[in-house]
């Protein structure tokens, strides 16, 4: 997965309608939610982990009934509006205004189990009909049983300990359509079944089960066909907690980003991935190095339809400069294995190779995020930006955030693309947005 | 003439060792055994209790009374060298936070390990620890506030005694000892006054890494929590940055000691539970 400020994944998914038909999942995950949650409930899960408080102590109270109630339930979000001088549709229109509604609801109950949901409903360009969002990005149930967990539902499932760039990030995926103001608030989940295994306490075996594939979705004038899968998997071996974390991970399912075809259909392929990752601190210095080893449906290269198999590595150095000042710099490096040089000689075909980073056979590149806080955390200032070193191009995205108040944020920052057209710098400079947004938490 | 010498030397001798023990009799004895290194070797020790659970609230008020208030789950639990503590901090208010958690491992051989689970990241960090000298979470806090500095990296000197409200105290000047102890913790100079009969900390005052007044912290509402080995924990914290006017309390709403906090808290794997 790669950083919107660094480049866009491969072009993804066509998904040009509006809606994003997932509140039948959203309704099946309701009645399992319902179903289950008895069930577990019998299960007599570990849940003395939290001592109680003394009861003769004064207890947390909130003035406000309403938001007393809406704690108690676990219930927060934001209400945000926005402008944004571009869309991310990459097409000419310019001076888009926002406004959306984020929800999210997170309840222990008595018995261990967990129950969470988040999604948002959002109004893009208020001058068109359409382009109204509306996503459940999450909604699960979690429960803890010795030393195994599980979660069970639509969930995000978020790898890597690289920033940003995470060659093992392969498992759900992200909306790229989306005016977020956050890098992350462009994920969302898919319907998994998750189970750990605390072997030790900083040891853990994660098993994850995807009935569901959802692909990465960004604005495409090409259909896209997307699979029906129900036998996608993931496993992954984890140590943290003591002087270094790191882990080995493997994926067999499908592609998150997909291949353009002959007949210019987007078509998504098999893949297994195996990964592993490892960082640690030294002074004031945190290394971190992600790799990932692709294979893919043309292992010998010789379909230029489908991807060949590769190999995508990152090594990061952040330095904290002291004074709430901190900054990451990452090498990275997309290794196409077989390659032969691509047919470039349609704009089509070029666009083909450019949008699965396997235009060359070595992808060489830098990222860098400087970022600063200011006037006792209330006011953060960060740039980041990435540039390739074979290709002209580069990105920029300076940001500015600034907490007015515990319920009110101000946002604003740009996204700056340049290069050449055989770059996604180059693709996405109709992408080039100026951004400010308000929230107001509740 | 010799003799006499020795005489005047020997009634000198005995009228100055007299003074002596006149002098020690007359001031406490505390005083007069320890020294400054031993009263914040006393004083470090003495917020070191085996566990603890508690619910705080954090009130930060800038220059012009704006305020934001954040509230906190936290545990803390001692190591079995009996000086290094591992916390676990989740915040429970306002949204735009709620959800965070923290985890600091303190080691007194090497740098700390932190870890932090930001909702919006889905995942565990690993932070950069050796710099102590930034804001905790937004308040007048450092994290070397927070832990505690290490007393053998800095120079003790016991400047005099004077009462905080009523009560005795000791008034420690701590110099660091080298540029790297006063770079990491942004101080030039600290001034902690440690009551006398229990070697708590009721105020401190310290000075930016340009030796100008930075800070004043007062600690207050004191409760003895293990009352064998006579350990403190304050209730009430409250820092004032001179130079920016901005002003944290931290108020331990809830608490319990002692309950045996089970190890499982500690891990990244309870950071990225609800």
């Amino acid at each position: 997965m790669m950083l919107r400020e660094e480049m866009p994944q491969a072009l993804r998914a066509s998904a040009s309608s509006n809606s994003d038909g997932i509140f039948s999942t959203t309704n099946f995950l309701v009645a399992l939610l319902l179903s289950t949650a008895p069930l577990m409930s019998a299960a007599a899960v570990d849940n003395d982990m939290a001592p109680p408080l003394s009861p003769d102590e004064p207890a947390v109270t909130t003035a406000n009934p309403i938001k007393a109630q809406l704690s108690w339930l676990g219930v927060t979000g934001s209400f945000r509006t926005g402008y944004w001088s571009s869309n991310r549709l990459y097409d000419d229109v310019s001076g888009v205004g926002t406004a959306s509604a984020w929800l999210k609801l997170e309840k222990k109950l008595d018995n261990g189990i967990g129950l969470f949901a988040e999604g948002y409903s959002a109004r893009e360009d208020f001058r068109t009909d359409g382009n109204t969002r509306a996503n459940m990005r999450e909604m699960y149930v979690e429960t803890r049983k010795g030393d195994f967990d599980f979660r069970v539902g639509r969930q995000i499932i978020a790898w890597g300990r690289t920033d940003r760039l995470n060659p093992t990030d392969n498992l759900t995926p992200r909306d790229a359509r989306l005016l977020a103001t956050d890098i992350d608030e462009d994920r969302f989940g898919s319907l998994a079944a998750k189970a750990s295994w605390s072997l030790t306490a900083n040891d853990s075996l994660t098993l994850v089960l995807l009935p569901e594939f959802q692909a990465n979705k960004s604005y495409s004038k090409f259909t896209e066909v997307i699979p029906s899968a129900n036998n996608q998997w993931a496993i992954k071996y984890d140590q943290s907690g003591k002087a270094i974390d790191w882990s080995v991970s493997y994926y067999d399912g499908y592609d998150l980003s997909p291949d353009l075809s002959a007949s210019y259909v987007y078509k998504h392929y098999r893949t297994k991935v195996y990964g592993m990752d490892i960082a640690t601190t030294v002074g004031s210095n945190r290394f971190a190095l992600e790799s990932a080893y692709t294979q893919t449906q043309d292992m010998n290269g010789t379909n230029e339809y489908i991807k060949n198999p590769f190999l995508y590595t990152v090594f990061g150095v952040e330095h904290d400069f002291g004074n709430n000042t901190s900054g990451i710099v990452q090498i990275f490096n997309r290794h196409v294995y077989n390659y032969s040089t691509p047919d470039t000689s349609t704009s089509l075909k070029l666009l083909r190779s450019v949008v699965i980073s396997q235009l060359d056979r070595n992808q060489d590149g830098i990222s860098i995020r400087i970022a600063k806080k200011w006037l006792n955390e209330t006011l953060e200032t960060e740039l980041a930006g990435s540039t390739l070193l074979e290709r002209n191009g580069y990105s920029l995205r300076p940001r500015v955030t600034y907490l007015w108040s515990d319920s009110i944020k101000l946002l604003a920052g740009y996204e700056y693309y340049a290069g050449n057209s055989n770059t996604y710098y180059g693709y996405l400079k109709n992408n080039n947005t100026l951004f400010m947004e308000l929230r107001y938490f509740y | 003439m010799i003799t006499s010498k020795m005489t005047l030397a020997k009634t000198s001798f005995f009228l100055l060792s007299s003074l002596v023990l006149m002098a020690g009799m007359a001031l406490p004895k505390t005083s007069w055994a320890l020294t400054a290194v031993e009263i914040m070797d006393k004083n470090f020790i003495v917020g070191k209790y085996p566990d603890s659970t508690s619910e705080s609230t954090m009130t930060l008020t800038n220059k012009s009374g704006q305020q934001r208030v954040r509230k906190t789950f936290g545990t803390s639990k001692l190591d079995a060298n009996g000086i290094d503590n591992k916390r676990m901090t989740r915040f429970l208010e306002p949204a735009d936070v709620k959800g965070t958690v923290s985890l600091l491992v303190e080691h007194s051989d090497r740098d700390d390990d932190i870890w932090i689970y930001l909702p919006s990241l889905k995942k565990v960090r690993r932070l950069i620890s050796s710099n102590k000298k930034d804001s905790f979470v937004g308040t007048d806090f450092s994290y070397g506030d927070v832990i505690g500095h290490k007393v053998h990296e800095w120079n003790h000197t016991l400047v005099k005694e004077e009462d905080v409200e009523g009560a005795a105290c000791y008034v420690i000047e701590s110099i660091p000892k080298n540029a790297t102890v006063k770079a990491n913790t942004g101080y030039a100079k600290r001034i902690s006054w440690i009551q006398k009969d229990n070697f708590v900390t009721l105020k401190t005052v310290t000075y930016d890494e340009a030796n100008e007044l930075l800070k004043e912290a007062t600690y207050k509402r004191w409760k003895e929590v293990e009352p064998v080995k006579r350990r403190w924990q304050a209730g009430i914290l409250e820092a004032k940055n001179l130079q920016t006017g901005h002003r944290t309390v931290i108020t331990i709403d809830q608490s319990k000691y002692n309950t045996g906090v089970k190890d499982e808290f500690f891990t990244t794997r309870y950071m990225e539970q609800q």
